[in-house]
């Protein structure tokens, strides 16, 4: 149906509308799929207040901990839960809930602009792959292969030692390092979309190679995109958590749900909370935003089955 | 089957000249460079300055400086450290035992015990086992393997010490007092290998679990089923097909297996090549930190390798072409 319509769609006016009615069919089917599971469901919500906490961070400090995420007091450090500091403080005194909310905006601003620098450099180089094939094909994809086997984690403390990476720069580093496995899923898909029967009609009908790609074939390689992309923020947060734990990511005295957690391994004789409570927040996120891939991996593509 | 490994190793060599030219750029970008001390320095003579440069043979340009430091490192030379002044080759070859020692044991028991839950899980699909064997891939598949590593000394280290519980050491090789007795040694190794190989078991179950399910839905496992074959012999019809694509996870596990084992010699510092990094790159060691990107990467290209031939022996429809 779908690809009858593309085929149709170099012709203006009246197919036109075919096409815009085929599309909220398609994407309101999925979402009555994706409705169906519960748990996903949860998580998608539970996803969604952590975003909204995190864009709601300074209004959290002033009006629901009351302090601010860098202020300081020695007479209180190592304090354990309980009023006004709900999840303790830090060696410093610095009140624990409210580093943790402004941590999230660290975390979640960073995992969404890597991936969306990495499925922007990853659907390109991956869509002139499938669709030019060749020796664009081969650059392309033996670069893929040499960055697939460097162990990422060397190359990612190589670079942040080498430029004092900010929340910015950080991004893009880890964005460099993985926009392979889109770029090859990307590729693929193109692949076989290339010699589909809408594709060679449009060309027939004298569509440039741009306008083939953006209108015709990428269009259709959407779903994949989107589930790689919600997986791939999961993957994304525990990079940037990782470096940062290791003191090479987000450096103090901002504060990332990683670097809270590097000087905390030197006080859970004190504080067992300091520990726990980062490490949580991440596992929680990376847990809601890989069910909530999952399941709209199998809303998108219902052919796939639950494995 | 000697000219496809060949073949293969030949194709390994742009690659790793691909990794080495970029290593080998990016520590060139490096603001400053190494006199920028020298040339700052009021009681230096410019033309000393110069001297050194020459010396060091770092006026000529920036390919031949490519091309002998490239001719070095084919002879085993990876310059030295600018930290201590060490043979970098040498502080690297110490560390590599220690490194394969946590990785393989790791590898060794994620697969020894993955393979057979993942196949259980299989043939019980859908079952209670499978559910609870997804639900423990899904977790532990979100949790930072660093915290990992921190909650496991918090629990069996500190928190069953303080138990009066028999409790396991939270780091290191071996105890300095019982210089290195093999049981001393082997208790210091549970944490470090648990916390690299429990979350490597997740996504070997799972893969384990969809390689399987995959085999037991083919044409070949009805027909055994229908002419009345045992269950057992069934199963290993299907277990040794899939065994193919759980070799292949092998390979593209390898550079996971250092980035994990790199965190978790952090947390337990284990003296292997990731804690080197580790040092390395917080006391800005640049040319250790290159020598071990290129180092690692090489490790992995030729495990890649292996993996790839062990596939060929396994499956005889792979052609060596």
């Amino acid at each position: 149906m779908i690809d009858v319509a593309r085929q149709l769609q170099a012709q203006p006016a009246a197919v036109v509308q075919e096409v815009d009615e085929a599309e909220p069919g398609r994407w309101a089917s999925v979402w009555r799929r994706f409705r169906g599971d519960y748990v996903a469901l949860a998580s998608l919500v539970v996803a969604m207040l952590l975003v909204v906490v995190a864009l709601a961070a300074p209004l959290i400090s002033t009006y629901v901990t009351g302090f601010e995420p860098q202020q300081q007091s020695l007479l209180r450090a190592l304090r354990p839960p309980g009023a006004p500091n709900y999840l303790g403080t830090d060696e410093l005194g610095r009140d624990v809930l409210t580093r943790l909310v402004y941590g999230a905006r660290v975390s979640l601003g960073v995992a969404a602009l890597t991936v969306t620098v990495a499925l922007t450099l990853g659907a390109f180089l991956g869509s002139l792959a499938g669709y030019y094939g060749g020796w664009v094909d081969s650059v392309i994809m033996r670069s893929v292969d040499a960055l697939q086997s460097i162990p990422s984690l060397f190359i990612l403390i190589f670079v942040s030692v080498i430029f004092n990476v900010g929340p910015v720069s950080l991004a893009f580093v880890i964005a460099s390092l993985s926009w392979t496995g889109i770029s090859r899923l990307v590729r693929a898909e193109v692949l076989s979309l290339r010699t589909r029967d809408f594709v060679v009609a449009a060309r027939a009908l004298g569509a440039s190679d741009a306008r083939l790609i953006v209108h015709h074939v990428m269009p259709n390689v959407v779903p994949v995109m989107i589930v790689w992309a919600t997986l791939a923020v999961g993957n994304v947060i525990l990079s940037e958590a990782t470096l940062s734990y290791l003191g090479l990511g987000i450096q103090p005295p901002t504060p990332s749900w990683g670097n809270m957690l590097t000087n905390a391994q030197q006080y859970f004789y004190r504080s067992a909370t300091l520990v726990i409570a980062p490490g949580l927040a991440i596992f929680v996120t990376v847990l809601v935003v890989n069910v909530v891939g999952n399941a709209l991996r199998d809303a998108l593509d219902p052919r796939l089955g639950h494995r | 089957m000697r000219r496809y490994v060949l073949r293969r190793v030949l194709e390994m060599v742009p690659l790793v000249l691909v990794i080495t030219a970029i290593s080998f750029a990016l520590i060139r970008a490096v603001p400053g460079g190494p006199l920028s001390a020298f040339e700052l320095d009021p009681s230096i003579k410019p033309e000393d300055v110069e001297r050194i440069r020459r010396n060091l043979g770092l006026d000529r340009p920036l390919y031949e400086q490519y091309l002998v430091w490239l001719w070095g490192l084919l002879h085993g030379d990876l310059g030295r450290s600018l930290v201590t002044g060490r043979d970098i080759a040498e502080m690297i070859a110490t560390r590599v035992p220690n490194t394969l020692l946590l990785a393989v044991l790791a590898l060794a028991i994620q697969y020894v015990a993955a393979i057979p839950i993942g196949v259980y899980a299989a043939l019980h699909h859908r079952r209670a086992f499978d559910q609870i064997s997804n639900l423990y891939a899904a977790v532990v598949h979100a949790v930072p393997g660093f915290w990992l590593g921190i909650l496991l000394i918090l629990v069996f280290s500190v928190q069953f010490q303080s138990w009066g519980l028999p409790w396991l050491p939270s780091g290191g090789m071996f105890t300095i007092a019982t210089a290195g007795a093999l049981d001393d040694r082997l208790v210091h190794l549970i944490l470090p290998t648990a916390a690299l190989a429990i979350p490597g078991m997740a996504g070997l179950i799972r893969y384990t679990r969809s390689a399987m399910l995959e085999q037991l839905g083919q044409d070949y496992v009805r027909t055994a089923r229908a002419k009345g074959l045992r269950r057992p012999a069934v199963t290993l019809h299907a277990f040794r097909n899939s065994l193919l694509p759980i070799v292949t996870l092998l390979g593209l596990n390898l550079p996971l297996l250092f980035s994990g084992a790199l965190v978790v010699e952090v947390i337990f510092q284990w003296p292997g090549m990731g804690q080197l990094a580790y040092t390395a790159a917080m006391q800005r060691d640049y040319t250790v930190l290159m020598a071990l990107v290129v180092v690692s990467s090489v490790l992995v290209v030729v495990g890649n390798l292996l993996a790839d031939v062990v596939y060929g022996l396994l499956d005889p429809r792979v052609g060596y072409s």
